[in-house]
């Protein structure tokens, strides 16, 4: 290789070198950090919901710059393996406390069956409005859910995790 | 207005103690690159300098000019040291041995390269030449013979002769002219021809239309011929041209050490006296400077000397500006950072180049004080003015001969007394 070759490319690699110094060094661009940690499929009901986006599209650390595309306006519902996800009632009031929420886990009570179970996600109406969460039921436990729901008395219901049904 | 006042006032002061050499050859490139780096200081947030404040300011509140001046003055001086160990880079004399032998190898496989250009295109002129100058006559020689043996021309064979020659003119007028093997064939079918049929015929003559055909494909081919040669010498001046500052038959290690054996191998070349020999006793003789008159020898040699140790050192302190880089890094300045990276480069190759071309303006001024002065220093040599160029370059042989010998004598005395 020709020494002016050599020297052309060894000049290359240094400015690359110093941009790559000086892109280390940059300061971290100003915005939103998270506080703490946001579980994926997490409804914010502590910031406002600019146009509309609200829920964690993606599980984010905390101190994690926040980015608009990292939120999307309706809750997207995914089914873990071996689970089946289904639509439950729940009181407002849990949801506000902030124990129910996506990302959580939660107390499903019907009739003799309790178990505990992964919240996928929080839909919420207007203000006053009930809440439904979306929760994932493990495909062993859904045949049992369904017979306890046979008795029409019997009502599906979540409740913070831990909590005797 | 008041800053110009000021500069000129402060070099006035320091004007009688140094040479025009020293004032155009260090304290100008000081004055530049200074002026660069202050500009760049201003860029980068360093200083706040505005031109407007600066020239609308009372002389009484420029009083830092001075010293700026004398600070660069005397920067100047002590830069002036670093000319020749620059010069030493640029001809790779100072450069450490591996680095000079691997820029050698690189230049000598181009300067091959150039010769085997230069070698093809004198070739191709020689042999243009005398395609020219062998067909041209030959062609002549067989119009003669046809005139004196031949036949009334017939007007088929004759428009057929030149319908073979319309084609390569046609290429010529598009600008792709003819190989010499393509004109040669058609020269030696256009002789065969003429040998055959007369050309020189009345004007009432009945087959004077086909005469005239014949002549007109000559006289096409001759003219192509011609301009043939023509186009090889246009090739050869250009390819010579581009070549003129590489030594391919020695080649160096740089393109500057190049122009100085080029320059150095002129009074070898055209005079046969070595350049180490001539040029010392030489410039003894040059008339020395004036103050008034700036169109000395002496004067012309000094200004391009000056030139060179302007652009020489211009080149060495315009790697200073490379130092803003890590600056730029260090504050973190992208955009500065690669306004740097792309100038300072382009600075530093306009520099070498304008120092190469100061180096030929140098060598220009050196071979008119050589072809001026050399007879004269024959004279002050107390030697006879020779009549011819062969009689003077056996005077200098004969010159630097005794010079050798001379040297050599206490070597030999040595010898014999120890004998």
């Amino acid at each position: 290789m020709p020494i002016r070759w050599f020297v052309a490319i060894l000049y290359a690699a240094v400015i690359l070198i110093g941009f790559v110094v000086i892109a280390e060094r940059q300061p971290v661009s100003e915005g939103l950090v998270a506080l703490r940690a946001i579980e994926a499929g997490e409804m914010m009901r502590d910031i406002a919901p600019g146009n509309g986006a609200r829920y964690a599209k993606r599980k984010i650390a905390a101190g994690e710059i926040l980015k608009p595309s990292d939120f999307v306006a309706l809750p997207i519902v995914a089914a873990p393996e071996a689970t089946f996800v289904t639509a439950v009632a729940v009181d407002r009031a849990l949801v506000d406390a902030g124990d129910l929420n996506g990302g959580k886990l939660a107390q499903l009570c019907a009739g003799a069956v309790t178990e505990t179970v992964p919240v996928q996600s929080v839909l919420c109406g207007p203000a006053g409005s009930t809440c439904i969460a979306f929760a994932a039921v493990p495909v062993d436990k859904v045949s049992s859910l369904g017979d306890a729901l046979k008795d029409k008395t019997v009502k599906a219901r979540l409740l913070r995790a831990n909590s005797p049904c | 207005m008041s800053s110009a006042v000021g500069i000129s006032g402060a070099v006035e002061v320091f004007k009688g103690f140094f040479s025009r050499g020293f004032w155009f050859g260090s304290f100008l490139p000081v004055l530049i690159i200074a002026g660069i780096h202050v500009v760049l200081a201003a860029w980068a947030g360093l200083i706040d300098v505005s031109l407007a404040d600066l020239v609308k300011a009372e002389l009484d509140k420029l009083i830092a000019i001075p010293l700026v001046t004398f600070v660069l003055v005397i920067l100047a001086y002590a830069a002036t040291p670093i000319i020749p160990l620059v010069r030493g880079f640029l001809d790779g004399s100072l450069l450490p041995q591996r680095v000079h032998d691997r820029l050698w190898r690189d230049h000598m496989i181009a300067a091959r390269k150039t010769r085997s250009e230069v070698d093809d295109a004198t070739q191709c002129l020689s042999d243009a030449g005398d395609l020219n100058a062998r067909e041209t006559a030959l062609l002549q020689q067989a119009r003669a013979e046809g005139n004196k043996n031949g036949a009334d021309p017939v007007q088929q064979t004759a428009q057929d002769a030149l319908d073979k020659i319309i084609p390569l003119v046609d290429a010529a007028d598009k600008g792709e002219m003819p190989s010499s093997a393509e004109l040669g064939k058609q020269c030696k079918a256009l002789s065969d021809t003429l040998k055959l049929w007369k050309t020189d015929l009345d004007e009432n003559h009945r087959h004077h239309g086909a005469a005239v055909l014949l002549t007109s494909a000559q006289a096409k081919l001759t003219a192509l011929l011609k301009d043939a040669e023509t186009h090889a010498e246009h090739h050869m001046d250009a390819v010579l041209s581009r070549s003129s500052r590489i030594a391919y038959d020695n080649p160096q290690a740089t393109r500057m050490a190049d122009i100085r054996l080029l320059i150095e191998k002129y009074s070898q070349d055209t005079y046969g006296v070595d350049f180490d020999f001539l040029w010392p006793r030489l410039q003894a003789l040059l008339p020395g400077q004036s103050e008034k008159d700036t169109g000395t020898m002496s004067d012309k040699l000094g200004m391009a000397s000056a030139q060179i140790d302007f652009s020489v050192l211009s080149l060495g302190l315009s790697l200073t500006v490379f130092l803003w880089l890590p600056y730029f890094v260090w504050t973190g300045d992208p955009v500065k950072f690669f306004a740097i990276a792309a100038i300072a480069p382009l600075l530093t190759v306009f520099l070498y180049f304008v120092t190469l071309e100061s180096q030929i303006a140098f060598g220009a001024v050196m071979r008119a004080a050589i072809d001026t002065y050399r007879l004269k220093l024959l004279d002050e040599l107390c030697q006879p003015r020779p009549a011819t160029l062969a009689d003077e370059r056996e005077l200098w042989w004969q010159l630097q001969l005794t010079d050798k010998l001379r040297q050599l004598n206490p070597v030999y005395n040595y010898s014999n007394r120890k004998a």
